[in-house]
């Protein structure tokens, strides 16, 4: 990232990311939509979800590899997705910011931290 | 001497039977899984049965389960789009990951009619974003010609949309629950 302008994150392209980094070696297309579904409740396309992980692949921030063929898939690869240094600092940065927005904010009289803590 | 008595319903049914069974094996042979043909062979052996005898070799218990087992798989025309319009590194990922969800969503009880729905669901929803992506990066016209040219390699390469992913497909094809 030396010299580089840092990649801003979109919102899909962060839940995509925390998505990969709980499943840690193991998040493939769908784990990573059934995560998203699962913590949010919003579902995304396939082809929405593989097209943030093609920005964040070109700007270095995930790596891919293919696995083994399973019956279940119809005897296709899974393609496992895992965040790579550049991604957790570019990620760890984006949710300092966001904490630090969200520092010592109320809504409706309820300071931010006791609804999120 | 002992006559043939033909019925016409049973020959009806077991020429029918014989009919799917020998496109099936056809598409089978062109996607290149041939792990289960010997039971397409053996539907038409039970097809020639009720063609040959008056008994009823044939039921509609038979012709609805080879139904079933020809409809049980992701359909190719959706793999063909995913093939066409997403990006090269990603089609296949996309694919196997709509094949997943097709035989999560058989699994679960959901009628075939309606997976089937859900799937083409999927892959028209998958297709948006991945055009765009296409779009930014080459332009429209790139865009275009490329979805022109993927089309055309596949279609001209292989034939046939449903070969179009030969190294893909393996004899460890997900046998349809229905079937079991």
């Amino acid at each position: 990232m030396t010299g580089r302008k840092p990649y801003d994150l979109g919102f899909l392209e962060q839940q995509v990311l925390l998505a990969i980094v709980r499943q840690h070696l193991s998040a493939y297309g769908v784990s990573i939509c059934d995560e998203i579904k699962k913590r949010t409740g919003r579902e995304y396309p396939l082809g929405s979800i593989y097209a943030a992980l093609d920005r964040l692949e070109t700007n270095g921030l995930v790596e891919r590899r293919r696995g083994e063929p399973t019956a279940e898939r119809g005897g296709r690869a899974k393609i496992y997705f895992r965040v790579t240094a550049p991604g957790e600092a570019a990620l760890e940065q984006v949710l300092k910011a966001i904490s630090s927005m969200r520092k010592d904010v109320k809504l409706k009289g309820v300071e931010l931290k006791e609804v999120f803590p | 001497m002992q006559s043939i008595v033909l019925n016409w319903r049973t020959s009806a049914c077991g020429f029918a039977l014989v009919l799917m069974a020998g496109a099936d094996i056809l598409h089978a042979l062109c996607a290149g899984n041939t792990s289960k043909l010997w039971l397409d062979f053996s539907f038409i052996s039970a097809g020639l049965g009720g063609i040959m005898t008056q008994d009823a070799a044939v039921s509609d218990e038979d012709i609805a389960k080879l139904r079933v087992r020809v409809k049980c798989e992701p359909p190719s025309w959706g793999e063909f789009l995913i093939l066409v319009f997403a990006q090269k590194r990603d089609s296949e990922g996309m694919i196997g990951d709509l094949a997943e969800l097709f035989y999560r969503d058989l699994a679960s009880g959901i009628s075939l009619r309606r997976v089937r729905i859900r799937y083409w669901g999927r892959v028209l929803k998958s297709i948006g974003p991945q055009m765009w992506t296409k779009a930014k990066n080459i332009g429209l016209i790139g865009l275009i010609l490329n979805v022109f040219n993927h089309a055309f390699e596949r279609v001209v390469k292989y034939r046939w949309p449903c070969k179009a992913l030969p190294t893909l497909r393996s004899a460890t094809r997900c046998w349809p629950s229905a079937m079991k």
